[in-house]
């Protein structure tokens, strides 16, 4: 008798345990649909919008867009696609690169720069000959999985860098081994087709920054020496600015973190990656990015993976808050800066 | 013990629910907030204030209303509302008006949204709290301000530089360059006169910089010339050299004067040629005494010549004539020699006077021959010449003002003085009807043989 109600003392404190952990769990579950209700069928439509578009960026929780509202619903909270969208060309005579005695002094030659404009918080790096940027890759697609920026800047002995193109990440647990559309490294296709037209960022011979749809075999033939191509899941091309003419059909995303590569008219290329998902920062809509931009002169400018994939590196280190919860991702290509005095040219 | 055990689990039951309820009510409570504040949230958004305004607004009236508002800090030599208005008019108005948030410009009490016609910026509108507040301390907005477009940072902008001489009137844009903008007062001038060396201050270059200016740009000097610009403006910087207006001297004085030019005694080392003038071929007359006529010649002055003399005496010598700086110094008149020599002088210039003003007459030709010194160029020139008669037959000169000055004398035998008239020609022949005036002036050298003067040179100095 005695052993039976010192057992059942001590089973009671067990199952009360788990009796308080479900009831509070069940009711911060419920607190959170209650909250994303709120925010997916609540009186802002702007703030549903922004929400859904953020949520639908990422690979990993993106059928959260899908809880209280259906595809039809969705629909007009899409971004707009442009995958059709035949894109300007950029203008080359808008930049003039300097040269020679005209060329910034190697001091000044990459400047970090710290954002915090509003909401958004990041790094901006001017690399003031755009020759000195390359885009480097893993080692070898497919076979292997992608390399983290920091082993893919010191694989180039470069001494900054930022992440590239996007990846095959089927609900965020790609490897970065296989990149989404296609890559030019040093003048060579080395992925995608060419007579596909894709929302490419690449840098040409002379180191001129074309954004902008064209099929592989057009960007050759333009000469693009180093380039990717970028596309949001809901569509949204990589184009942000051409020829300083904002390009508002791939504005529509939501709050992320963000990595875009731009250029001004004196050839410095700016090499921006906003960071998100923390406390400090939710992130930045693809309109900060451009308003971010063009406060610091850029002519052209295109949109490169971000969210979890946004990554700055610099003298070794990985400088901005990378928003991956495992550590930073392994990825396919990143724009290198290469050391002063070294350049693709 | 059962009792117990049912109490317990009656407690324990009541504590879940009333936890799950406060949890519940806690949820309930922060969807609630949320719901609100997205509620007020969007019932704050400024981007429909903005939105809104460009709807009501097409682009013309946005333009008018930045036009109106133009503040631009830009130098006196350029108008703001008008440099506007060029940007404006290489923009194409046709296109879609957007706009973007300008984190920069606003801050708590201010919105800026910057609004673009396709990719120029042509302005920006300015927000500011309305009174009211739904809540959360979020307020609506109302739009205070349309600015003009910071075009100023925009569009590409020079800087000018004018080197010019000190004291020389400079425009820019039609608008005076003043001291103000003199950034260097002293460049030498590296080509510099002795005389000009010795001026204190001398002649120098003062420099001009005004900037930045964003549109035409001329610069002009004085005289209303406009300049152009020495080499191109690659490095941000248009330059002018305005070439300095430089005056030619020619001084002609007897060697014993002192001659001064803005000041500065010109010495044997100015002297460019020496001549007896009037005197030549009359040593024997002269009787060795000084009377060089000395020759100055002075280039490239920068500075307005002021030219001075004084003879041994410290005395101040007007120069008998003075022409495009071109002066003629005599020594000045002293009264004995002009009591002496003036009825001769005056006899003999009549005797010229009332001869080539007439036809040939044989006693107006002797009456002049036998006051002249024969033996002399002179003599030679009037008895051989034809010119004079028929000269003068197709012309009538009516003089005027007659002076004889500087009477001076040069030893015993030889004195000179000047004549200086004016006279009206007017050619009276067939084929010639003109008339005009000249301002004339005669040296003239007298010497004396048997106890009379005779006139045995004359040159002529000036004639205009």
């Amino acid at each position: 008798m005695s052993s039976s109600v010192s057992s059942r003392k001590k089973r009671h404190p067990v199952g009360r345990f788990f009796a308080f952990l479900g009831v509070t769990l069940l009711c911060l579950i419920l607190t959170l649909l209650g909250l994303i209700w709120v925010l997916e069928r609540g009186p802002s439509p702007t703030v549903t919008a922004m929400f859904t578009r953020s949520v639908r960026e990422t690979s990993a929780i993106r059928w959260i867009s899908n809880i209280f509202l259906s595809e039809e619903e969705l629909e007009s909270y899409k971004s707009v696609s442009t995958e059709n969208t035949v894109t300007e060309a950029v203008n080359t005579s808008l930049i003039h690169i300097a040269e020679g005695t005209e060329a910034v002094p190697v001091s000044e030659a990459v400047k970090l720069v710290d954002i915090a404009e509003g909401t958004c918080k990041g790094k901006l790096l001017i690399v003031s000959d755009p020759k000195q940027v390359i885009l480097g890759t893993s080692d070898q697609f497919v076979k292997q999985p992608g390399l983290q920026l920091t082993d893919m800047v010191a694989k180039y002995d470069g001494i900054a860098g930022i992440n590239a193109g996007g990846f095959n990440d089927e609900n965020g647990s790609g490897n970065g081994g296989i990149p989404q559309g296609l890559v030019i490294v040093n003048g060579e296709l080395i992925w995608g087709d060419g007579t596909i037209p894709y929302h490419m960022v690449g840098l040409d011979a002379d180191g001129i920054l074309h954004v902008g749809s064209m099929t592989g075999n057009a960007a050759l033939e333009q000469g693009i020496q180093w380039a990717v191509s970028f596309i949001t899941h809901d569509g949204l091309a990589s184009s942000l600015i051409i020829n300083g003419e904002v390009q508002r059909q791939n504005l529509g995303g939501g709050v992320n973190p963000r990595t875009a590569l731009g250029q001004r008219a004196d050839g410095a290329l700016l090499l921006l990656v906003l960071d998100g998902r923390s406390i400090n920062t939710l992130g930045a809509t693809m309109q900060d990015v451009v308003n971010i931009m063009l406060e610091y002169g850029a002519v052209n400018a295109g949109n490169l993976d971000g969210g979890s994939s946004s990554v700055m590196v610099y003298n070794g280190e990985i400088i901005n808050h990378c928003a991956s919860v495992t550590g930073p991702r392994r990825i396919p290509t990143g724009f290198i800066v290469l050391k002063e005095g070294a350049s693709h040219g | 013990m059962a009792e117990e055990n049912r109490r317990r689990k009656d407690r324990w039951g009541l504590f879940l629910l009333i936890w799950t309820l406060v949890l519940l009510l806690i949820g309930a409570g922060c969807c609630f907030v949320l719901y609100q504040y997205l509620s007020v949230y969007e019932d704050t958004r400024p981007e429909p204030v903005v939105e809104a305004y460009l709807a009501e607004n097409n682009t013309e009236q946005l333009l008018t209303a930045a036009r109106n508002n133009v503040r631009l800090e830009v130098t006196e030599f350029e108008d703001a509302s008008d440099l506007f208005d060029a940007y404006l008019s290489s923009i194409d108005t046709d296109r879609s008006l957007t706009y973007r948030f300008s984190s920069k410009d606003s801050d708590d009490q201010h919105l800026v949204y910057i609004i673009y016609c396709g990719n120029s910026e042509i302005c920006s509108l300015v927000l500011i709290p309305e009174d009211d507040s739904p809540g959360f301390d979020r307020h609506h907005w109302k739009i205070s301000d349309v600015r003009c477009a910071p075009i100023t940072e925009m569009l590409p902008s020079l800087n000018v530089v004018v080197d010019a001489l000190a004291g020389e009137e400079l425009s820019l844009n039609d608008i005076v360059l003043t001291a103000d903008y003199i950034t260097d007062s002293d460049i030498p001038i590296p080509d510099l006169n002795k005389v000009e060396s010795s001026l204190s201050p001398e002649p120098h270059l003062v420099r001009y910089e005004v900037g930045p200016l964003y549109g035409e740009i001329k610069v002009s000097d004085e005289r209303g010339n406009t300049l152009s610009p020495v080499g191109d403006a690659a490095d941000g910087t248009l330059r002018f050299s305005v070439s300095a207006e430089t005056h030619s001297l020619r001084i002609r004085t007897p060697e014993d004067l002192h001659v001064f030019v803005n000041g500065v005694e010109l010495g044997p080392e100015d002297v460019v040629s020496s001549t007896l003038g009037v005197l030549e071929g009359l040593d024997v007359y002269t009787q060795g005494a000084s009377c060089l006529t000395n020759i100055y010649e002075l280039n490239g002055l920068y500075t307005v010549p002021t030219v001075t003399a004084v003879d041994a005496e410290g005395r101040n010598v007007t120069p008998v004539a003075a022409a495009e700086n071109n002066f003629t110094f005599f020594h000045p008149g002293d009264a004995v020699t002009e009591e002496i020599l003036r009825p001769s002088a005056e006899q003999f210039f009549n005797a010229y006077m009332d001869y080539s003003a007439h036809a040939y007459d044989a006693t107006r030709y002797y009456n002049l021959l036998n006051r002249i010194l024969p033996k002399t160029y002179l003599y030679e020139y009037v008895s051989t010449s034809d010119q004079a008669m028929y000269w003068a037959s197709g012309t009538s000169t009516e003089y005027k003002d007659l002076r004889y000055e500087n009477f001076h004398k040069v030893s015993d035998y030889c004195c000179t003085c000047t004549v200086i008239y004016s006279a009206d020609m007017t050619a009276t022949s067939w084929y010639e009807q003109y008339s005009y005036s000249l301002e004339n002036a005669y040296e003239l050298a007298f010497v004396s043989e048997r106890g009379n003067w005779y006139c045995a040179a004359m040159n002529v100095i000036t004639a205009s």
